[in-house]
């Protein structure tokens, strides 16, 4: 039987003014930078626009980027797939802290990863260091340039592909599998027919998240000087201050994220569920004597992407104690990353709370669009979204421009569909049923509202705040364009002094990140991702 | 009337519409104080709709609820679900999955003076003392629902509505949670509507049962009236069970495929409503009914129901006691039981 929703004030069906006029703030606010982008490119004339897009370079440049996307997805399918494999469905000794220990490089920033990287295997760096008394003059470039990026990328951000494939790994039905062995197959067939299509979603989405993530990455490619859409906008914003240039390519860049979309959309397929009930706990593959060949691996890879980065940060954060650098201007940039942060938390996770609300409890043609609209902001590389906001404050909202509220408002757009996939899940802990409980046994809509919905909604709102924020601090390019004139944040020190070569500087402003977010990368994105379905989400 | 012996609702040519189509039409229903009332119909005939028209989620486009007296809703008036003192029994529950037992049903009456006293009484009718200190997620499906009629009667509503309550539980157990809930539901003097599609709940539950269809009342009544006497062809085919034949009146005789029998209506068309256990089986040389043919029989221990076959390929269903059955594949003759078989005039 059809079931409207009424939520707090009964017989309505129009959401309440406040939350619809919330929600299409969140959806207008959105849906600026893609449009405006695209407005201020042909703004020059399609001629000035021609001229600037088909430079001989630039074809070079998209070149650089789509085999810097194609080596880092290789890099990280190769490390995410065996690894995934071996936690997820082997007998593999102390598996449970090896699935963590392959998540954990998600707390290393990619600009504090290449950092750490080019600090050991630079021509500055302290490899060099240690060599140069034994006579070695100079150390070949593997740091730097393609190489230097794909390993950088690959090694530190195959996580997203990793936790999504462990899931997928674990929810499989084995009863599947065991059908398939029964009728012949042997494990490799079983593996290969059996197994591998149905993890296709979870590979199609994986890969999604590793290819958009290396597309709109700046800092770790500008750190190892490997020239992308990205560093090829912001030199030509910053440097050349050629903005129809940059705009331009910034249009490109938006295009190819929203092709990577469509592709993702295409290769993962109807999504097949497995028959039956919940998934038996496969009984795990015994490795026998695989087993040490597996721990080596995973081993080495701890301490290349764990071990190596903290040590180093450490390391040249000691050295530049000792040399005896002033903490004090990193607890400055340490302020500024927490203010703007949570300032992003807050309003991104109000925002989201309108649409969600709007789309949970008064579902329609125009709760959809708003819906849409305020996703926009999925697969936009930061970058795209702050020359956006600069193009359109420089010429229609001056007050703000080059002010906290921009950088906030950026942050917001950029992280507004992880607060509202948050939002949507708290909402969905709270069916319309139970407000509808507590209003027939007395009590007012405000009333429900404090003693049943929000204590309800609690934990998926701090779960959403915790990441907006955690994202929100560790972004970079978005910060470096639009950050008020002095304003220096954690991610901007890092960046500046590790492209300057100046190591032991950006030491501890990295500690101080890597320290901040350890814990709500740990709690907000690796224990979900790797806890088992069933016990998700109770009171 | 005075205030305290009017009935528990009085719904007056209620009409309730969702985008302008009109779900609940023209509907009038009196539920007597301490009656169990089932809204009997298929999905999507309105009834829940009334029922949260009821408590206060529905607004109504025409007509009136009053409650113990008290217009609640009307054009003009609209009195929210909070100060209705109706409460009601969601179908999945709708326990608060945050709060204990004890916290779910103490919910309704934390300001009463005797608020105590009206938790442990229900907890003691319900059985779920043992239990005050758990969470909603601890309890089996039965359990929960036991405890959502809990915090349904521990504030002593004028109504409870129950919304399919038992619809989500397997076979066995809505058996036995239903008459629990109807003992209950009378040792508490409480007045109720049920909304169900399920007959045999509304019959075996209710005190009365209202049949809706399309939106209408179609007929209200005991539910053996409404199960022997269906007022229309609508009815009859929500009550189900059955087969409608053509039928005519003449001279006290009702004449159909299935032979003549005497009857008290008037002369006229109409048509008979013949249930398996309106029928039964002659002799083959029997002078009464008429000719057919045993193909089929499901067996049920002391009794069993037959398909029979008229030569002209009809079939009916026959439900006779066992031990004096003819075999499958014999002839017989099927006749109307005396009185059996209930003529329905359009």
């Amino acid at each position: 039987m059809r079931v409207r929703v009424v939520a707090g004030g009964a017989g309505r069906r129009r959401p309440p003014l406040p939350v619809a006029g919330l929600a299409w703030l969140a959806a207008a606010a959105a849906a600026l930078p893609p449009t405006y982008i695209v407005v201020r490119a042909a703004a020059g004339g399609v001629e000035a626009l021609a001229g600037a897009l088909l430079r001989p370079g630039n074809l070079a440049l998209l070149g650089r980027s789509l085999a810097l996307a194609a080596g880092v997805l290789v890099i990280a399918l190769a490390i995410a797939l065996p690894a995934a494999w071996l936690v997820a469905r082997t007998d593999l000794p102390g598996r449970r802290l090896w699935a963590v220990l392959a998540a954990l490089p998600l707390v290393f920033p990619s600009y504090v990863a290449a950092f750490a990287f080019v600090s050991v295997l630079g021509p500055r760096g302290a490899l060099q260091g240690w060599l140069e008394p034994l006579g070695v003059g100079s150390l070949p470039a593997v740091a730097y340039g393609y190489s230097g990026a794909c390993l950088v990328l690959g090694l530190f951000i195959y996580p997203y592909l990793y936790l999504l494939l462990v899931a997928a790994l674990r929810g499989l039905n084995t009863a599947v599998e065991e059908s398939s062995r029964s009728l012949g197959a042997g494990p490799w067939r079983t593996f290969i027919a059996v197994v591998l299509p149905r993890l296709r979603p979870a590979l199609a989405s994986g890969s999604l998240l590793v290819v958009l993530y290396t597309l709109s990455d700046f800092g770790a490619v500008s750190i190892v000087r490997f020239n992308t859409f990205t560093v090829a906008i912001y030199n030509a914003y910053s440097g050349l201050f050629d903005r129809t240039s940059a705009a331009g390519l910034a249009a490109v860049l938006m295009l190819l994220a929203f092709a990577a979309v469509r592709l993702e959309a295409a290769a993962a397929g109807r999504l097949r569920l497995d028959g039956g009930r919940t998934p038996r706990p496969a009984s795990p593959v015994e490795l026998g004597r695989w087993k040490w060949p597996a721990l080596i691996g995973l081993a080495t890879l701890a301490a290349a992407n764990l071990a190596l980065p903290l040590g180093l940060i450490l390391f040249w954060a000691v050295r530049g104690r000792a040399a005896g650098l002033p903490l004090g201007s990193a607890w400055g940039a340490a302020a500024n990353s927490l203010t703007a942060a949570a300032a992003a938390a807050v309003v991104a996770l109000l925002l989201a709370l309108a649409v969600a609300w709007w789309k949970e409890r008064y579902p329609g043609p125009w709760a959809t669009v708003v819906e849409r609209l305020a996703r926009a902001g999925y697969a936009l590389p930061g970058l795209v979204i702050a020359l956006a906001l600069v193009f359109f404050a420089a010429r229609w909202a001056r007050p703000i421009y080059q002010s906290l509220t921009l950088l906030v408002a950026a942050y917001v757009i950029r992280f507004l569909p992880e607060a509202l996939a948050a939002a949507r899940a708290a909402l969905a802990a709270v069916p319309p049923r139970l407000e509808e409980a507590a209003r027939t046994l007395g009590r007012r809509p405000l009333q429900v509202l404090r003693e049943v919905t929000l204590p309800l909604m609690r934990r998926g709102l701090l779960a959403g705040l915790g990441l907006v924020f955690l994202t929100s601090m560790k972004e970079l390019p978005a910060t470096l364009i639009l950050r008020p004139i002095g304003f220096d944040t954690l991610a901007t020190r890092v960046w500046g002094y590790a492209a300057e070569g100046i190591y032991s500087r950006a030491a501890v402003p990295a500690l101080l990140l890597v320290a901040v977010s350890a814990l709500p990368v740990y709690l907000l994105v690796i224990a979900p991702a790797l806890r088992p379905r069933a016990a998700a989400n109770r009171r | 009337m005075s205030e305290t012996t009017r009935p528990a609702v009085e719904i007056r040519r209620l009409t309730l519409s969702y985008d302008a189509a009109p779900v609940v039409r023209q509907v009038d229903l009196e539920v007597a104080r301490g009656s169990l009332t089932a809204l009997l119909g298929p999905s999507g005939c309105g009834k829940t709709t009334l029922l949260r028209a009821i408590a206060g989620f529905e607004r109504p486009l025409s007509g009136s609820i009053t409650i113990h007296g008290e217009l609640v809703a009307a054009v003009d008036r609209w009195l929210p679900p909070e100060r209705r003192r109706v409460t009601m029994v969601f179908q999945d529950g709708a326990l608060f999955p945050h709060l204990t037992v004890g916290q779910n049903v103490r919910y309704g009456v934390r300001r009463h003076p005797d608020g105590h006293r009206m938790v442990q009484r229900v907890l003691e009718m319900t059985g779920l003392e043992a239990l005050a200190e758990r969470y909603p997620d601890e309890l089996s499906g039965g359990q929960q629902q036991r405890v959502a009629l809990a915090r349904a009667l521990a504030p002593e509503p004028r109504v409870v509505l129950l919304d399919e309550p038992f619809a989500a539980l397997d076979a066995a157990l809505r058996h036995r949670l239903r008459a629990e809930v109807r003992a209950v539901l009378h040792a508490a003097g409480a007045t109720a509507i049920l909304v169900t599609h399920d007959q045999e709940e509304a019959l075996s539950v209710a005190d009365r049962v209202a049949a809706m269809g399309q939106g209408r009342i179609l007929q209200v009544g005991a539910p053996e009236e409404i199960y022997r006497r269906p007022a229309s062809v609508a009815v009859a085919e929500i009550l189900g069970g059955g087969q409608l034949v053509p039928a005519a009146v003449e001279a006290g005789r009702c004449r159909s495929l299935l032979g003549q029998a005497a009857c008290q209506e008037t002369d006229g068309p109409g048509r008979l409503l013949v249930r398996a256990e309106d029928l039964d089986e002659l002799p083959a040389d029997s002078p009464e009914g008429v000719d057919a043919t045993i193909i089929e029989r499901r067996f049920f221990g002391h009794d069993v129901l037959d398909s029979v076959r008229l030569p002209s390929g009809e079939q009916f269903e026959v439900r006779v006691m066992s031990g004096e059955m003819a075999a499958v594949g014999s002839r017989i003759r099927l006749a109307l039981r005396p009185g059996g078989g209930h003529l329905i005039r359009e």
